[in-house]
């Protein structure tokens, strides 16, 4: 009880290393790169046109998870009924959804939308691959996290191309800039 | 310097710094780091595209030519859609794969956002516009 009132009383020390949110912001922006990165180096594996359909490895392989060791009933009907018999399609989307997130979270430009993105393609990933062999489970919660907190700092509007415009698009009465304005 | 030049000038300059650093990233393709960091194919053809836009940028940044940052940016953007339909194809100019035209595409749409930006709605400072993009939607 005595010691609550002291922590109350407590002046904050702006000594506190953790209390400077230029610090915060700019770790952010590392963490930002960090993430497009690992999207960008996982693009080298999916081959485009067929994206390992033929082969049976790539892409389709692991795809394919979702249906031989399945982590959510829906999901895995979904994947074996409209994705796999279309993977060419698939293929595409997955590779310009994922080189968009490299891309745009790269030089910080619609990071909170990107980030959104991020999201939802890591759970779609971790319903692909969370049973198959030899997989750790935490690395795709990792990803979402990862993600949610790109999203949560709005990771772009330090050292990204969204800080830079942010007051132009602010000024601006065009729809497009307003837009703009709210996923970055 | 840097401080006074506006300051689309300068995301301009940095982004063609970028463009010009991430060149580098063509040594670890080389085999003497660990491949895990090999995060981004770059080659010959690439390296050229990556120093002549990053040249050309850096250029656009310091003398304010937002011609030029178009310029970087329509060859980036060129670049990156060549390398989209290339990609693990027989005939591939550029040498590099789906990371290529991330690193392309990102680049050029960063350019090609700062020198599209209207000039006359960021005539404030930088400390005004440091309050504004610090506040929230």
């Amino acid at each position: 009880m005595e010691s609550n009132r002291l922590m109350a009383a407590a002046p904050a020390t702006s000594a506190d290393a953790t209390d400077d949110p230029s610090q915060a912001r700019w770790l952010m922006a590392v963490v930002r790169v960090g993430v497009a990165l690992l999207w960008i180096q996982n693009l080298s594996w999916k081959a485009p046109p067929d994206f390992g359909k033929n082969s049976g490895g790539g892409l389709y392989k692991w795809a394919k998870f979702a249906v031989d060791e399945p982590v959510f009933g829906p999901y895995a009907w979904f994947v074996e009924h409209v994705v796999l018999p279309n993977f060419t399609v698939f293929g595409w989307l997955t590779l310009l959804a994922e080189a968009g997130l490299g891309a745009f979270l790269l030089v910080g430009l619609a990071t909170r939308l990107w980030a959104l993105i991020g999201v939802v393609q890591s759970v779609a990933i971790a319903l692909s691959v969370l049973n198959a062999p030899h997989e750790w489970h935490w690395a795709y919660f990792l990803m979402i996290l990862a993600h949610v907190a790109l999203f949560a700092t709005a990771a772009g509007r330090t050292f990204g191309v969204d800080g830079v415009l942010r007051p132009t698009w602010r000024a601006s009465s065009g729809r497009v800039a307003r837009l703009l304005l709210r996923v970055s | 310097m840097l401080h006074r030049l506006h300051r689309l000038d300068r995301a301009t300059l940095v982004l063609g710094v970028v463009a010009l650093l991430s060149s580098l990233t063509a040594f670890t393709a080389s085999g003497v780091g660990p491949h895990q960091l090999d995060f981004i194919k770059v080659r010959a053809a690439v390296i050229a595209v990556l120093l002549v836009t990053g040249a050309c940028a850096v250029v656009g940044g310091l003398l304010g030519r937002r011609a030029l940052a178009l310029i970087a940016s329509a060859g980036l953007l060129l670049a990156a859609a060549v390398q989209l339909l290339q990609a693990r194809q027989p005939t591939n100019w550029l040498g590099g794969d789906a990371s290529t035209v991330a690193l392309l595409g990102g680049l050029g749409m960063g350019l090609l956002a700062v020198a599209l930006a209207d000039r006359r709605q960021t005539g404030e400072t930088e400390k005004e516009a440091q309050r504004g993009s610090g506040r929230s939607t």
